[in-house]
């Protein structure tokens, strides 16, 4: 009998032991796993907050490309046009998929991005858009594995005259991986370990039937497609449409066009992988535009109110009062925004009046009189 | 009498080897109990350190993002072409700001203050002019800073300013403050 109650205190003593050490370890191995789940958030916020000071800063030096190394890059960057309001879009800049929100400047400023950026290069790149004052400079970021190809139609000399200026801007940014190739020869376009393609096509959809004659499969995993159809008045306004390639190596365009209006908000355009990235940018750009056009808006009207009593009397028929002079055309160009959806509603219309304010300045500045911006 | 002198004897023998068994057994028992106590104030001791010194690490790393957001958003306004001083299509002058464009400013950052709030984050920008003396004046252009924040990390920018009115340029300083 005795025997046996020590067997059971000694198989008590076992499993006290198990249990407890069990407890023991379950709370070390879930601490380590939290701790291990924490250090790489910080590092992911660490990276981020790197990676935002340097676009904040690359947006103040317009017209510079950048190379930056950054080792095992994995960047995803994308923008939701619905979550656009009077306060900016919902960015998002997350680092090795952490669900980290991006710096909140990054709601209002447009930044045109690749969607993934998996690479040890960050390219960055800045150009001023300007309707016709400063607005804001545009932010471009992609990586080396993404390879831009500009496409145009031999037989069409404008198609082609229009693809080459643009794709000489697009040309300036020394370190983007791009091509320009006729149509007719887009069977010969090699594979060259790029991830993602994204083509650039001066031309009708309709009339472009090149991706079924590219040859190397690995190009044609990944594609994507951007169709510029400029407006007959200008070369500087006009609409882009998305696509993609399916399994079946069909074109799948994305809905409707999107306007652009200026080359920049085309490069916009290029750099951007999808629609609803490129239309969130839009939309950012219409929301900087409307509180700067604001602001000339009041600068005209203080010129207006203070010429007569000082130094520049008699300039005051430049500025006009409330909707008269340049204030006149400012106020066509907020007209041509849809300000509920922060969209180009008229970008002819945007474009001319942009032409009239223009001349209005320059005339102004000719006259000695002070120019608004 | 002798059989249950020896069942009595029996007896006590029994109950005193249970008794010193179930002693035995407290014994350890009570050891294993210290033994676990100790270790489990130990772990919380070292819990509570490690959760302070996280606490600081990570107020030490808010306060250090809160200035580099700061230092990033002084950046963005100093090329701001909200407030620059334009040369039409040629672009803006760095450190000068039209006094129009900065009064023009102040009234629509107020109307659309939550949009640049998150632009200039806890920020508090002042503008004080120094020279000439007869053109002296400070005023607050943007102010985004909580009432609750006790710290502020400052830094002033030399700056020129420009009346097109007038067409003269005076000279001051704008001050940054990030309060946190």
């Amino acid at each position: 009998m005795f025997f046996k109650k020590g067997v059971v205190e000694v198989q008590f003593n076992w499993v006290f032991v198990l249990i407890a050490g069990a407890v023991i370890l379950m709370f070390f191995v879930n601490f380590s796993m939290d701790y291990r789940e924490a250090g790489e958030t910080e590092i992911a916020v660490q990276v981020l907050q790197e990676l935002g000071s340097l676009a904040s800063s690359s947006l103040q030096a317009a017209g510079t490309a950048q190379d930056v190394e950054f080792g095992g890059l994995e960047l995803e960057v994308y923008c939701d046009p619905l979550s656009c309001n009077e306060y900016g879009c919902d960015q998002m800049f997350d680092f090795g998929g952490r669900g980290i929100s991006a710096p909140e400047w990054m709601d209002i400023e447009p930044i045109f991005s690749s969607r993934n950026i998996e690479s040890d290069h960050l390219l960055l790149w800045t150009l001023p858009w300007q309707a016709p004052f400063h607005v804001t400079n545009f932010l471009y970021m992609t990586d080396p594995e993404h390879r831009f190809i500009f496409v145009c139609d031999e037989d069409n000399d404008e198609s082609c005259r229009l693809a080459g200026r643009i794709y000489s801007r697009f040309s300036e940014n020394v370190y983007a991986n791009h091509r320009f190739i006729y149509s007719e020869a887009i069977d010969g376009l090699e594979f060259e370990g790029e991830r993602q393609n994204n083509f650039i096509i001066f031309m009708d959809d309709n009339d472009f039937d090149g991706f079924e004659n590219i040859d190397d499969d690995r190009i044609k995993e990944r594609i994507n497609a951007l169709f510029v159809n400029p407006d007959e008045s200008s070369v500087n306004h006009g609409e882009v449409y998305f696509g993609s390639v399916d399994d079946d190596e069909e074109l799948d365009l994305d809905g409707e066009g999107s306007p652009y209006v200026g080359k920049p908000m085309l490069i916009g355009a290029i750099f951007s992988d999808f629609k609803r990235d490129y239309e969130c940018n839009v939309r950012k750009s219409m929301l900087k535009f409307l509180n700067i056009n604001q602001i000339y808006k009041k600068k005209s009207q203080m010129l207006y109110d203070e010429c007569p009593s000082g130094d520049c009397e008699g300039c005051e028929g430049y500025y006009g009062d409330e909707g008269e002079g340049m204030q006149e055309y400012m106020d066509a160009m907020e007209e041509a925004i849809d300000v509920e959806y922060f969209d180009i509603s008229n970008r002819a219309g945007f474009y001319e009046n942009i032409d009239g304010l223009e001349g209005l300045n320059r005339e102004a500045d000719r006259r000695g009189c002070p120019r608004v911006y | 009498m002798v059989l249950k002198v020896l069942t009595v004897k029996l007896t006590e023998g029994v109950v005193q080897e249970f008794i010193k068994m179930l002693k035995k057994s407290q014994m350890k028992m009570l050891e294993t109990i210290m033994v676990l106590m100790i270790f489990f104030i130990l772990l919380v001791f070292g819990l509570v350190f490690y959760a302070r010194f996280s606490e600081t690490s990570a107020q030490e790393s808010h306060r250090e993002q809160l200035v580099t957001q700061a230092m990033d958003a002084t950046e963005r306004f100093q090329y701001s072409p909200e407030v620059l001083c334009s040369r039409g299509s040629v672009g803006s002058d760095t450190n000068c700001f039209d006094l129009l464009k900065l009064d023009a400013f102040k009234d629509v950052s107020e109307e659309n203050q939550g949009q640049y709030n998150k632009y200039y984050p806890n920020n508090l920008i002042e503008v004080h002019i120094i020279y000439p003396e007869e053109h002296q004046r400070d005023f607050v252009l943007f102010n985004n800073t909580d009432e609750h924040a006790l710290n502020e990390e400052l830094s002033f920018m030399p700056a020129v300013f420009f009346d097109p009115v007038e067409d003269e340029s005076y000279f001051g300083y704008l001050r940054f403050a990030v309060w946190y």
